[in-house]
């Protein structure tokens, strides 16, 4: 999903993590080669490509940039409500042909950096951690097979067939999950293919794992509370996606009641104009897929929540409809503060959906993200 | 007097304050040899603990920014630590903050080939530890690029830089271990504080990929640094030692920099001391200076008091004199301290390179508590060294001027007490020296004890010298010869304190010049005994205290084999933990090393200890055993090794002059066993007789420069480098021993000056009643040459004394050495030429003065 662009603007503005101990002490550099970074070298997605499983499940360092991303919303037994979310980076700093030859096993020329949040909804606390770290001597990487994506201790790795671990802590959060994949790979786009702009290559590759069966445990401060509910999982990799003018997302995930699942995306230009690439997905419970183009899907921004943080302004309750497919979903987050304070702002939040499919009343969970709220990224990429 | 009694009490009346103020103009040089003396008491004072406190100074920030806010370390073995443990740390979250860090001196010919420390950090995890890779600075990654991408690329100050010339993108060679390095300046960073600054100057900063590459440090790390918070500690520390492997080690980040402070403050103690003694000399002087001033005035002081000024108006008088001229030679003794300090860093921070550890860090701001102790110290020092004569000069009665004769009764009753005073000085501090320990300050206290003791038996021994020597003199020179004694005993109260004065200096000229040659001596002796290979071969370091750079495996196969060998013994010399801290390892394979070492004792003979040593026993050094307080009933010593802590039988203690920290020498094959590396560090070639040693020399060396740039020298060379840094290392103490001797000098010549002066009259009635100007001469070049000659014969036994403290007790306290105690004429003669010379010199002025003046002027004057 071109939203995790945003965070290649993190990179450029962040190195080094600003750890919270850390005494800020003014240091100024200057430094060789200053220069942004180029995308030269790097494959582009131009144009549709057979997605292969599991290798298609590990890196593409021949891209430039890439993620995997997996958020849920689960729950107690009492029914106490928690949402999450835990994903990592990988960004290129140069392309593999031009890479150095090293014998260091610490050199490398990929940086990971990874992002772990926890909504405690009942409780009305987001807890948001960020780590970065390089892709070399074990600290940090993926790999397809079998499946795994860590840094540090962070880490999703494959199990069994379909069967997953997914484990995150930090001061005193943690998540320890499994789960299930009921649906298998979910092509997004075009078999995989996913175009944000007109220009060639300005697309990505881009699977989704909509529905994973999950259980396990959320610790807060020492308290285990034992959870099950819902995950799902994005991974795209890109070298170039946004097109000039625009300057955020509106990206929404929904699992809903009946099975099915649904994924759709607007891009937002500064004067509000929708980008004409937004876009979406509608999985039926067996997995079959219906692409959604951006005359197929309607969005209307409800109600707005002001960031007591950034103080950035974000919409906080929608109407989706598709009348296509005939779905209407009034869309609500499950709490209003799910901003993810790291190195760049942006809301990243479990939300909670009830409306109407062919003439059936459904509800579900989903994830919402929203960026280019606090800080445009436009020019970034 | 005053109106306002109150006021008397803290200052004086201005009338008093002008009559003093004009007695110092009116005996100007007087006044002007008072503020000397003090001037250089107090340079040295200011100099020496400058350099003392730059050192430290220079090592905590180089420690300091190295370490961050680091609490522990995890380190390994001699060939580091697997860099697995930390990916394994990181992948078990157990920790919140570790980072990776690789260290090593390397140099380069484009950033002046001073020692530089290069770091391998990873700045990823460096935020919570170090400051200087910007926490809120921020350096953007996408200009970082180079940093972290490219082959070689380093960070460094921007002074740094900028004081060589370099910028972004140009290549720089590094000089690590003998091989040669390519690298390039991908950033400059310039911190804001002036701290940071100067700490990064003597750092180079690369990725640990890049500090990994250059250094051929793969797959290891030097240590991994860790913040352990407060409160958790122990039960981290526990669950630490039970994730991590057998070899790996967790250390408070204090455990090693804290033994190496240990073993520079004795370094720094005894300078400390000596530039103290050069304070006491120059306080002689002041006492006898104004005491003489005091004695000259009486008749004024006299009339005062029949005035009505109070004794404590008196008293504060000459104390308000003192504390002027304290002041102002305390003033221009920190200005002359400072620059004397500029080179007394120099040499002290070289000292410690060579001895202990590679100070990064230079030039460190002149550290303003130094000024401002020695400051104090040159004025305090002066008003309670003005004290007495300030007190005699209140006892004076209401009344004029009594009589010099009553004073030098009174004075000849005080040489009995002085004597014995001395007596007892000396016993106490003799006992106090017997007393078993190491700490120098008590040592030195008892030092200084005797030597005061010594200079109070001054004036005894003066009038008895003198009343014997009466003859002798009288028998060549007749009537003047007789007379130049008698005048030297009859101002016995001034005589002997200038007597006293100069027998210190000099005796201290003897002592440390014992010492040092005993020393020299010890060395020479101990290297024609342990160096028994004809060509050493080594890495080219950056100093003595980094033994652990690596010979190339293939060199080490070429020397095996080389034409004429008949044996190399190979060396591996390096740092490994133990629980008393690092301590250093001399393993290997010399057969004979056995029988070629100086045991101090040993559980055997040298044949048995060698035996033992085979079969996997150690012999430590004298220093080491000192350290650690080790005796041969302990048995064993505790070393970390690569399977835990491991105790090792000590089969001797051998004499070793090489290192202050100690070292424990094993045999090869046993520590190749036990710490699984196969470095060799240092070879020593035996070659067949009639093997050309320079020819081998030569043809080797030209033979092994295209693999490694190898330091490879025949026996004479590395005892001529031995000895040079030997020399470089006193080169401080003789520094402070002619600072020492010009102070005493000045005081020998102020008190030969007042002395003579004040007797112009008498000397002016000898003129009148017919001798000649040649006469007056010689007979007081005469009077300052006898007393020359008895502060120069003083000063052999107490010279001696200070020989024997420093090298049986000073030494072994501070670093453990025993020294061979080599008896020379050289410093006896030298000093007791040095002393008639200093004092006929003295003479030379007032004889001068006195011949060219007109009798009658000079009985008018007075």
């Amino acid at each position: 999903m071109i939203r995790n662009k945003l965070f290649i603007t993190t990179f450029t503005a962040i190195f080094f993590l600003v750890s919270c101990n850390a005494q800020p002490e003014q240091v100024t550099a200057r430094v060789f080669g200053g220069a942004a970074q180029s995308i030269e070298g790097f494959q582009r997605a131009d144009g549709p490509q057979t997605l292969i499983f599991p290798d298609d499940f590990g890196p593409h360092p021949e891209y430039l940039t890439e993620w995997w991303y997996y958020t849920g919303n689960l729950q107690t037994d009492s029914g106490r409500p928690f949402g999450y979310q835990l994903t990592f980076f990988r960004r290129a700093l140069a392309p593999p042909d031009e890479t150095t030859e090293r014998v260091s096993d610490w050199a490398s020329d990929q940086i990971y950096f990874a992002h772990f949040a926890i909504s405690d909804i009942d409780a009305d606390q987001h807890y948001s951690f960020e780590r970065f770290t390089r892709g070399a001597a074990g600290l940090a990487g993926a790999q397809a097979e079998p499946y795994e994506v860590w840094l540090d201790e962070w880490r999703v790795e494959q199990i069994g067939e379909d069967h997953y671990s997914l484990f995150a802590t930090q001061d005193g959060i943690s998540i320890d999950l499994t789960f299930t994949d009921e649906k298998g790979p979910v092509l997004q786009g075009i078999e995989g293919y996913s175009q944000k702009g007109p220009e060639a290559g300005n697309a990505s590759y881009y699977y989704s794992q909509t529905r994973l069966v999950s259980s396990g445990t959320i610790e807060i401060d020492g308290e285990v509370h034992e959870v099950a509910g819902l995950s799902w999982k994005d991974h795209e990799y890109s070298t170039s996606v946004l097109s000039d003018g625009l300057v955020g997302w509106d990206w929404f995930s929904i699992q809903l009641s009946d099975g099915s699942d649904l994924m759709v995306y607007q891009l937002r230009y500064a004067d509000g104009r929708i980008g004409e690439f937004s876009s979406g997905t509608l999985i039926a419970p067996d997995g079959s897929t219906t692409p959604l183009s951006i005359d197929d899907f309607e969005l209307e921004v409800n109600d707005t929540w002001l960031s007591p943080h950034s103080e950035a302004e974000y919409p906080s309750a929608w109407t989706l409809s598709i009348p296509s497919v005939n779905l209407t979903l009034n869309v609500t987050p499950r709490m209003a503060d799910q901003e993810m304070l790291v190195s760049f702002i942006y809301w990243e939040g479990a939300i909670s959906v009830n409306g109407n499919y062919n003439g059936l009343e459904v509800t579900g969970n989903g994830y919402v993200e929203l960026t280019g709220y606090a800080g445009s990224l436009e020019g970034e990429f | 007097m005053s109106s306002q009694p109150a006021k008397t009490q803290l200052f004086l009346p201005p009338t008093l304050v002008n009559v003093g103020w004009r007695y110092l103009l009116r005996h100007g040089w007087q006044t002007l040899l008072m503020i000397l003396g003090i001037t250089l008491g107090v340079a040295v004072v200011v100099s020496v603990d400058m350099a003392n406190a730059s050192a430290s100074r220079a090592f905590d920030l180089s420690t300091e920014t190295v370490a961050g806010r680091t609490t522990h370390q995890i380190v390994g073995g001699p060939t580091g630590l697997d860099e697995a443990v930390y990916t394994d740390l990181r992948r078990s979250g157990l920790l919140d903050a570790t980072a990776p860090v690789i260290a090593t001196y390397v140099s380069s010919p484009q950033l002046g080939d001073a020692p530089l420390e290069l770091l391998g950090l990873d700045p990823f995890a460096e935020a919570p530890f170090r400051s200087y890779l910007g926490a809120d600075g921020a350096i953007p990654i996408d200009q970082l690029t180079a940093f972290y991408t490219q082959p070689g690329a380093l960070l460094l100050s921007l002074d740094l830089s900028e004081r060589y010339g370099l910028d972004l993108g140009d290549e720089i060679d590094l000089s690590i271990s003998g091989q040669t390095q390519t690298a390039f300046v991908a950033g400059l960073l310039d911190p804001e504080d002036e701290l940071s600054k100067r700490a990064l100057n003597g750092l180079l900063i690369a990725d640990v990929s890049t500090a990994q590459e250059l250094t051929g440090k793969l797959g290891t790390l030097d240590r991994i640094d860790l913040i352990l918070p407060d409160g958790v500690e122990d039960q981290l520390l526990s669950e630490l030692d039970t994730f991590l492997p057998d070899g790996a080690l967790v250390l408070p980040v204090g455990a090693r920099t804290g033994t190496v402070e240990q073993m520079t403050s004795a370094f720094r103690t005894n300078l400390t001391a000596l530039s103290l003694l050069a304070l006491v000399v120059g306080l002689f002087l002041i006492y006898n200076t104004m005491t003489f001033s005091v004695v000259q005035r009486r008749p004024m002081f006299g009339t005062l008091r029949s005035l009505g000024v109070t004794r404590r108006e008196v008293f504060l008088m000459v104390q308000t004199e003192a504390l002027a001229i304290g002041v102002i030679g305390a003033g221009l003794g920190v200005g002359l301290g400072i620059a004397l300090g500029q080179g007394a860093v120099r040499l002290v921070s070289q000292t410690i390179n060579d001895l202990f550890f590679i100070l990064t860090v230079e030039g460190v701001a002149i550290p303003t508590d130094s000024l401002i102790k020695g400051a104090l110290l040159g004025v305090v020092a002066t008003v309670i060294a003005a004290a007495f004569p300030a007190w005699e000069a209140a006892s004076v009665p209401p009344r004029a001027a009594l009589t010099r004769s009553s004073i030098e009764q009174k004075a000849s009753r005080a040489v009995l007490w002085a004597a014995l005073a001395g007596l007892m000085l000396i016993a106490s501090g003799t006992v106090a020296l017997f007393y078993p320990t190491n700490n120098l300050i008590l040592s030195f206290g008892a030092t200084f004890f005797i030597t005061i003791g010594f200079a109070l038996l001054t004036p005894i021994t003066t009038s008895v010298l003198m009343r014997m020597i009466a003859y002798l003199t009288g028998g060549i020179w007749g009537a003047l010869g007789r007379m130049a004694p008698r005048e030297v005993v009859n101002s016995i109260s001034r005589t002997s304190v200038a007597v006293a004065a100069l027998m210190i200096a000099v005796s201290v000229t003897i002592g440390v010049g014992l010492m040092v040659g005993s020393f020299r001596f010890t060395v020479v002796t101990w290297m024609e005994q342990i160096l028994t290979g004809d060509v050493y071969i080594s890495v080219p370091g950056t100093g003595v205290s980094e033994p652990t750079k690596r010979i190339d495996p293939e060199a080490v196969t070429i020397m095996e084999n080389w034409p004429g060998v008949q044996h190399a013994d190979l060396l591996r010399a390096v740092a490994v933990d133990s629980p008393d801290g690092p301590i250093n390892i001399a393993a290997n394979n010399n057969p004979s090393d056995g029988e070629e070492q100086l045991y101090f004792a040993a559980t055997g003979t040298p044949k048995e200890v060698w035996d033992a040593v085979k079969a996997g026993a150690v012999v430590i050094s004298e220093p080491l055993a000192n350290r650690l307080n080790f005796t041969l009933e302990d048995e064993s010593i505790s070393l970390f090794t690569d399977t835990g802590p491991r105790e090792f039988e000590v089969a001797a203690i051998y004499y070793d002059y090489s290192s202050t920290q100690g070292t424990v020498i094993m045999w090869l094959d046993n520590y190749r066993q036990i710490w699984n590396d196969e470095s060799i560090t240092a070879v020593a070639l035996r070659l067949e007789p009639g093997q050309d040693v320079d020819a081998v020399t030569q043809e080797l060396s030209a033979a092994l420069t295209p693999i490694q740039e190898l330091l490879v020298q025949p026996n004479l060379a590395l005892r001529t480098q031995t000895l040079e840094v030997f020399d470089r290392t006193f080169a401080i103490t003789s520094a402070l021993q002619l600072l020492t001797m010009t102070v005493a000098f000045v005081g020998v010549l102020s008190a030969m000056l007042s002395l003579q002066l004040e007797k112009q009259r008498q000397l002016g009635i000898l003129k009148a009643i017919g001798l000649t100007a040649r006469q007056l001469w010689s007979l007081i070049l005469l009077e300052t040459g006898l007393m020359g000659s008895v502060a120069g014969l003083l000063a052999w036994p107490t010279g001696y004394g200070l020989a024997i403290i420093l090298i049986y007790i000073i030494n072994r306290r501070s670093f453990g050495w025993t020294l061979q105690l080599q008896l020379v004429p050289e410093p006896f003669i030298q000093a007791l030429i040095v002393a008639v010379f200093a004092a006929l010199l003295a003479g030379l002025y007032p004889a001068y003065r006195i011949s060219r003046r007109v009798a009658a002027d000079a009985i008018r004057f007075d």
